[in-house]
């Protein structure tokens, strides 16, 4: 905790905010990249999205107050960085958020970055016919195991309700995956 | 077995942290035997990011933000300019132009000073206009036999 606090006051200053940043980026560019992965699913639509979000980071990181911790405000940023990004693609093709979702993983398996079996790939497609709140717990507590109680920090959405919306989205996963359709 | 037996031996027992947590996941893994991260980066990907590229980009900004402002301080002071520019002479008509010019106009273009006063004074909006017949003109020039001749002068060039 003492070096997040130590590392939040070198970003804040303006003598060793680069130095300081280079550090933040290298600690969290890989845990970053997945959770923004996990969300906008093509790889370099999260290379851009993981760019914005280091960037809104380093701008706006003179106001951050210490409220909450650093990784859960940047995983904030993350989460509304891809969200607003995935609104923007699907408004572009003239789509909901979710169907653009949905598309997107039916095309998975045309990727040169997605190395899933069938199973992972009807995983996916289920996932991303989730509701979107739905699709980011279970992405947050299956794919990248997190702690209810940090989603909770992250998502503003408290642990009970979080509870519930995994609940769902694993009944959901798992109709979907042991019938025999197509999706 | 008691239910004293029974919280003794549950008791007993322990079960990692977070176990009840994970139940879930590991059995919707099992189930499905999916892969938990199927996706995957272009090699060294990870170690191309570099974060003073990022830097860099983020300082780009407020010259963005000037040329930005700059073009639209260019814009809003064209269109006042156009303004300005459209309304100045009309107010030189109105402001600017003095007596001494005034007169100067007048006796540049042979106007009586005089007459130009006077005209000024004469009131004009209570004038008609009259139709004249021929007959009243003689009628007028016979009775001012001293006009005839002014008359029959004029009458000449047409004849």
């Amino acid at each position: 905790m003492s070096d997040e606090i130590a590392l939040i006051k070198s970003l804040q200053d303006p003598n060793t905010q680069d130095q300081a940043f280079s550090v933040l980026v290298e600690q969290y560019k890989e845990r970053l990249y997945w959770h923004i992965r996990k969300i906008v699913l093509d790889h370099h639509d999260s290379d851009d999205v993981l760019q914005n979000t280091f960037i809104k980071i380093y701008r706006n990181i003179a106001k951050f107050k210490g409220d909450s911790k650093l990784y859960t405000w940047m995983y904030r940023i993350a989460t509304n960085e891809s969200l607003t990004f995935v609104k923007r693609k699907s408004k572009q093709m003239g789509v909901k958020s979710s169907e653009y979702i949905e598309k997107t993983a039916q095309n998975l398996r045309a990727d040169p970055y997605f190395d899933g079996n069938d199973i992972a790939l009807k995983l996916q497609k289920a996932i991303g016919s989730l509701p979107e709140k739905q699709r980011l717990v279970f992405q947050m507590k299956y794919q990248e195991s997190m702690k209810y109680k940090d989603i909770s920090a992250i998502l503003g959405t408290s642990v009970g309700a979080l509870k519930t919306s995994y609940h769902h989205a694993v009944k959901k996963i798992k109709e979907k995956i042991t019938t025999r359709q197509t999706f | 077995m008691s239910t004293t037996q029974q919280n003794r031996s549950k008791e007993a027992f322990q079960v990692p942290n977070g176990y009840f947590e994970a139940v879930n996941d590991r059995i919707l893994a099992m189930t499905t035997g999916a892969q938990k991260n199927p996706f995957s980066t272009p090699k060294g990907y990870f170690a191309s990011l570099d974060s003073f590229d990022w830097i860099k980009k983020t300082k780009k900004r407020p010259n963005v933000f000037q040329l930005k402002t700059f073009r639209y301080t260019a814009v809003a002071a064209i269109f006042i300019a156009v303004i300005l520019l459209t309304n100045i002479p009309s107010l030189s008509q109105f402001e600017t132009i003095e007596d001494a010019e005034i007169m100067e106009l007048v006796e540049a273009n042979w106007i009586d000073a005089y007459e130009f006063e006077l005209a000024e004074n004469i009131n004009t909006s209570e004038w008609t206009l009259e139709i004249v017949s021929t007959n009243t003109i003689y009628e007028h020039l016979i009775s001012n036999p001293n006009t005839m001749d002014e008359y029959y002068l004029l009458e000449e060039p047409y004849k």
